[in-house]
């Protein structure tokens, strides 16, 4: 296991900004993290960087504490904030970087130009970071995270500066860093990029994780089916077993949820034999946006799940 | 640790308030020496003697220092109350302490960066102050006591910066330089108490110089040395020189005082940062 933690909690006066989070990271994974504004998630971003120190429970790098110097060398860190030493060119800046990583002089070359090329600043190293724009300065910090190849790639809000070229190019980057290995653990509000990027999400509410486990389970556990009818009477479907999953219900049409794709048959074969004239069956998984806002708006308060 | 030396110095270096203040210090040096160059020239007409003459001479050189000791100060002040609050107010802080940098290596390296420039600076000032004085009033300087009193003059900045460090760690920039600013004043006010009690024989001003020296013991450094400095021949010159002259000495221990002070306020601040969350 590459990243645990066990009842990690912070809490501040009375809040609890994180309430016992049990989080566990496979090498190879990319992680995302979701949440709505302030349910914690940078708190505990924080604390698995070892920039906030836990109020109770402890998180564990390759079996090691966060804020050991020789495991921050194996992770790179792109934070919201992604605030650098302006008065530095980006070149200067990476090469502090790298020296801090302990990169061999000779190596510090090859490495800055490597980081660069994958974000596309290649040809602006000699700038000062003051004269980048927004979006720049966001890849530069991106280039700063990836220099020494770390095993554990945190990425907190990484295109918040970025236009949809920029967007796109960072989820290619993502792509390249999951070829090479490279764990990630990606703390985004945009679903889309998540649900295009992660093989594993956690869903974060008030402070709880209250899901994780692989995007595929997410995704494919919950479907919503759209039946098309023509005058249908309600009263067809006295004591019928899937009542209860029924979300609106027409003279034309019936929409259910189902949280396995396998219940489909049965529901279509117990409507055909209810006496139910079917025309058409439209069954779509739901997207991520629909998983999180059931998540986060019905299940927030109740016990963890996992999927 | 040498490597967050080496950035902070660079920082130094881009900063637009050191080349101020580095001009600002070339204009207050010619000012005085100007002024040297007036009074030793109407005390030659006016035929003053060997006595006149070291007395104004040691005078001059003591004032020189004193005046310096606010230059030093005030930047001191302004380079470590945003040593480190700085970094967490814009947010660079998170980008530098999660590379692998332990929190202690991030503070003294700042702390050594910034001690480093303000001794050189002080040293530069005192040597440049005590050269005039010399010149204008043919002083007989001995070279090792003035070497041993400006290096003990470079002592003065660090003991400015640790408390400036420590309050930087604990709260914002505007009110950390406010803080370490206040406590500098306490020390030359208390200086100053200190010295005009010695010379009124006042035992109960004495001993308020003394308490605001154990509160901040900046002050008492510069009065050590500048008695190094001037050594026994300047040392009579500028006893009854009032709240700028040494009439009440510090003691050697003084000294010890000053430097376990540095270290103590330097390991709160480690200890305070090391807690603190980012």
């Amino acid at each position: 296991m590459l990243m645990s933690t066990l009842e990690l909690t912070k809490t501040y006066g009375d809040n609890r900004a994180c309430d016992r989070i049990c989080l566990s990271l496979e090498e190879g994974q990319v992680f995302g993290l979701l949440g709505p504004n302030g349910a914690g998630k940078s708190t505990l971003v924080k604390m698995l960087l070892g920039l906030v120190w836990p109020s109770s429970g402890q998180a564990l790098i390759k079996g090691r504490p966060v804020d050991n110097p020789d495991i921050k060398k194996t992770i790179g860190y792109l934070p919201e904030l992604f605030r650098l030493y302006e008065w530095l060119s980006a070149r200067d800046l990476l090469a502090f970087y790298a020296r801090s990583y302990g990169l061999a002089h000779r190596e510090q070359p090859a490495a800055i130009a490597e980081a660069l090329e994958l974000v596309g600043l290649r040809g602006r190293e000699n700038e000062k970071i003051r004269a980048y724009s927004k979006g720049m300065q966001q890849r530069l910090a991106l280039a700063g995270a990836i220099l020494h190849h770390p095993d554990l790639l945190f990425l907190d809000e990484p295109t918040s500066a970025l236009d949809p070229i920029g967007r796109r190019d960072i989820r290619d980057l993502i792509s390249v860093l999951k070829d090479r290995g490279t764990t990630i653990f990606l703390n985004s509000h945009l679903l889309s990029e998540v649900e295009m990027t992660c093989t594993h999400l956690g869903f974060i509410s008030r402070g709880k994780l209250i899901a994780q486990g692989e995007m595929s389970d997410f995704l494919q556990d919950s479907h919503e089916l759209s039946i098309e009818m023509e005058d249908f009477d309600p009263e067809l479907l006295a004591g019928w077993n899937y009542e209860q999953h029924v979300v609106e219900l027409s003279a034309e049409k019936i929409i259910l949820t189902v949280e396995n794709k396998e219940e489909i048959p049965a529901i279509i074969s117990s409507l055909v034999h209810c006496g139910v004239r079917i025309y058409r069956v439209d069954a779509k998984s739901r997207g991520l946006e629909e998983v999180f806002l059931d998540l986060i708006e019905y299940r927030g308060e109740t016990d963890s799940i996992n999927a | 640790m040498l490597n967050i030396v080496r950035l902070t110095l660079k920082e130094i270096m881009n900063k637009h308030i050191l080349y101020l203040g580095l001009v600002f210090s070339i204009v207050f040096l010619a000012v005085y020496a100007l002024g040297l160059h007036n009074i030793a020239e109407a005390q030659m007409l006016s035929g003053n003697q060997f006595w006149f003459r070291n007395q104004a001479g040691y005078q001059l050189l003591t004032l020189g220092w004193y005046v310096s000791t606010f230059l030093v100060g005030a930047l001191a002040v302004m380079m470590g109350a945003g040593s480190i609050s700085r970094e967490i107010e814009s947010g660079t802080i998170l980008s530098l302490a999660s590379r692998p940098f332990s929190r202690s290596d991030i503070l003294m390296g700042k702390f050594m960066a910034y001690s480093m420039v303000t001794a050189l600076y002080s040293g530069i000032m005192a040597a440049a102050i005590t050269t005039l004085a010399s010149h204008y009033f043919q002083l007989m300087i001995n070279p090792r006591a003035m070497i041993t009193g400006i290096l003990i003059f470079m002592l003065f900045p660090m003991v400015l910066l640790a408390i400036a460090h420590l309050a930087s760690v604990i709260t914002t920039t505007l009110t950390a330089g406010i803080v370490s600013f206040m406590l500098f004043i306490i020390a030359i006010t208390g200086g100053f108490m200190e010295q005009i009690g010695a010379v009124l024989g006042n035992r109960s001003l004495v001993n308020t110089g003394v308490v605001a020296s154990l509160i901040m013991p900046c002050d008492a450094i510069y009065r050590m040395a500048v008695k190094k400095a001037v050594g026994m021949l300047g040392t009579g010159y500028i006893t009854d020189f009032g709240p700028f002259g040494v009439a009440s000495a510090p003691s050697i221990w003084m000294l010890v005082y000053a430097l376990a002070y540095t270290f103590i306020i330097i390991f709160l601040a480690m200890h305070y940062f090391n807690k603190r969350d980012l």
